[in-house]
């Protein structure tokens, strides 16, 4: 019973949290395939009997007889899975462990951080041929993929086993949980400059849209579209760069042809279809002699650009045949 | 030259044969025009613009041949020509490339007469395109199968060293009603490889082929030329021993038998890959020329006499241009010091 009950908690929290939480520029949202696992019986004896936590009624209070654990990249992630075990429909939630609670309690401690839940069904629940009973708890844990390395180093050596560690383990571990804490709050940072740059991108890329949809429409892909404009990032941060700048030169006469070109070229080119294929045609005209060394693909997608605009891309960039 | 926005209307191909067979063959000539999609336009268009856009090794010329015969009278009409008199015109320029090319070592090739329109003025241009041919393979692939097909006579590859170009373009229209066209109403720019080095064998092309010769200003835009690679040389950070390099660089530039100098040319054989676009950048803001032109020393030939290294504290080290870089030699430099070594004994002193 408790293998299909510990399938249901991590099928069912996996799709929810994938489908909910964004993870777009790390890759997958679990950084370890999320599982489950039973007690073995032995361990349950052991755990029972052995540790120091005091249990008066061993085997009811043990909750842990299933456990899932999900493993994610970021602290604002983690703070979404959270929310989404809290507000599940039918299963009672009761948080066992809260790091930041722990950080406030014992503020000059580093140790074992994540976040534990006890989940408990709140009505009986169907799986498969199984029926988990109502209140039938399970353990969820929660943690960042740095928590969850800290976790894989000192779990068997350090936390668990009744032997209490000598002091300098101790400290060399509070000291790498110490560096954790702050290398996450770094993570954050990266994140929310990633997040500050999407909306630039963003912002650019709506602009440069409004100006593509004037003679056709682009054909978005939000991958290939930032990956061209992050590659022209460097010319975007020159001082002399001025989005106005871009606008105005398209709603001049004298960029019809190169729209006109670019609505010829995106009948075959994905990239022709880009809005930010407008920026880099700008950008050519702007800094010709710069522009080609941004430019990710094969030079002789680019080539067409600068023959439009009537300059020499070999001449330029000195990779001409002659 | 304004070379944006260039595009073609009206293509004829000619076939001009080698000459060691026999001295008098005549070209084989296409009846009709050649309709290109728009991928092969592009392909044409950036052909052109590679060796003749900004910047380029491509050259200015002033059309000097204007009489009836001459392929700039032959060019001209062809802008406003009929499809019979365009095709016809195109066949005297033929005729007119078959006459000059009578060297046996110079390969069959194909003539290409084009018209069409350039730059924000849109202004009339007609191109002369000869391309030599080459062999090679086609590949495909089909439902997994590989497929190479021998290929005979490809022309216009993207090889800048098997194509020459010669530009026509109308920039003014001051005799509507003569026969005969003002060769002042027309800009010309001419590529070919050859200009590069051997400018003997390029002047079958540009001087008896197209009537052509170098625009005559080399000695301003030659002093312009040297004063700015001064200044570009003294503005970057280097040290003073890259720097002379670069500076003797320049006198060899200026003193060899290559009588063509351009931005690209001393680019490609002096200026690093890093350093290519912040060079250009300064050439282009100094608006030294984006073609090569021709070379003329006679306004810096004093300052090309004699190199010397100034110090700060009035001591200066003077020698004759030629081989400066072996007879002193920058070792090393300190705020105040500099160690410099003089490959020579020390015949008096005053």
């Amino acid at each position: 019973m408790y293998e299909a009950y510990g399938e249901f908690i991590v099928d069912e929290f996996t799709a929810k949290m994938r489908s909910e939480i964004e993870s777009q520029d790390f890759g997958d949202l679990f950084k370890v395939e999320p599982s489950y696992r039973t007690k073995e019986p032995a361990s349950l004896v052991a755990k029972a009997l052995y540790r120091a936590k005091g249990y008066e009624n061993p085997y009811e209070e043990i909750n842990d007889k299933v456990g899932a654990r999900f493993v994610v990249l970021l602290q604002t992630q983690l703070e979404k899975a959270s929310a989404l075990i809290e507000d599940h429909d039918i299963l009672d939630f009761e948080k066992s462990r809260d790091f930041k609670d722990e950080r406030h309690e014992n503020p000059l401690s580093f140790e074992y951080q994540s976040i534990h839940y006890i989940v408990r069904p709140t009505e009986d629940v169907k799986v498969g041929n199984m029926t988990i009973p109502t209140n039938t708890p399970c353990e969820i844990q929660l943690r960042t993929l740095l928590q969850h390395a800290y976790s894989e180093l000192t779990h068997d050596t350090v936390y668990k086993p009744r032997l209490v560690a000598t002091p300098d383990v101790q400290r060399v571990v509070a000291k790498s949980m110490a560096l954790i804490e702050t290398t996450g709050e770094l993570f954050s940072k990266v994140e929310e400059k990633l997040r500050d740059m999407d909306k630039q991108y963003q912002h650019i890329t709506d602009q440069l849209t409004q100006i593509y949809d004037k003679f056709s429409d682009p054909e978005y892909n939000k991958r290939l579209n930032d990956f061209l404009l992050s590659e022209f990032h460097p010319l975007l941060e020159k001082d002399n760069f001025n989005m106005q700048e871009v606008i105005d030169f398209y709603e001049s006469s004298e960029s019809s042809y190169i729209t006109e070109y670019i609505n010829d070229k995106s009948s075959d080119s994905l990239i022709y279809r880009q809005p930010a294929i407008l920026l880099v045609a700008y950008l050519v005209k702007e800094y010709k002699f710069e522009a080609w060394r941004h430019w990710p693909l094969p030079q002789d997608e680019l080539a067409p650009i600068y023959s439009k605009f009537g300059y020499s891309l070999s001449s330029i960039s000195g990779k001409g045949t002659y | 030259m304004d070379l944006s926005n260039l595009r073609f209307s009206r293509i004829a191909v000619h076939y001009i044969p080698n000459k060691s067979a026999s001295e008098d063959a005549d070209p084989e000539y296409g009846d009709d025009l050649i309709e290109l999609g728009s991928n092969a336009q592009d392909i044409l268009t950036q052909r052109v613009t590679e060796v003749l856009g900004d910047p380029s090794f491509s050259v200015e010329i002033s059309i000097i041949e204007d009489e009836e015969d001459s392929t700039f009278q032959k060019s001209a009409p062809l802008i406003r020509a009929s499809t019979e008199e365009f095709l016809d015109g195109s066949r005297h320029i033929a005729d007119n490339l078959n006459d000059a090319q009578q060297r046996s070592n110079i390969p069959a090739s194909v003539l290409l007469v084009a018209t069409g329109k350039s730059g924000i003025a849109q202004n009339n241009i007609v191109a002369l395109v000869k391309a030599e041919t080459q062999d090679g393979f086609s590949f495909s692939t089909s439902e997994g199968d590989i497929r190479v097909d021998f290929i005979r006579d490809l022309f216009l590859t993207p090889d800048q060293k098997l194509y020459k170009v010669g530009l026509f373009a109308e920039m003014s229209r001051s005799s509507d009603d003569k026969k005969l066209r003002e060769k002042e109403d027309f800009e010309a720019l001419v590529y070919d490889s050859n200009l590069r080095q051997r400018s003997e064998a390029a002047k079958y092309f540009y001087r008896t082929f197209l009537g052509c010769d170098y625009a005559s200003s080399g000695k301003q835009m030659t002093k312009e030329f040297f004063e700015a690679h001064q200044e570009y040389f003294d503005s970057i950070d280097i040290s003073s021993e890259e720097r002379k390099d670069l500076k003797t660089h320049l006198y060899s530039y200026l003193k060899s038998k290559q009588n063509l100098i351009g931005v690209a040319g001393f680019a490609d054989n002096y200026i690093g890959d890093s350093d290519r676009a912040s060079y250009l950048q300064f050439m282009d803001e100094r608006e030294i020329a984006d073609h090569a032109f021709e070379k003329d020393i006679s306004l810096v030939q004093s300052k090309l006499k004699n190199r010397r290294i100034r110090f700060t504290n009035g001591v200066t080290v003077r020698a004759k241009a030629e081989n400066f870089n072996e007879k002193v030699k920058v070792i090393k430099e300190e705020t105040d010091t500099t160690t410099i070594r003089v490959l020579s004994k020390i015949e008096n002193q005053t």
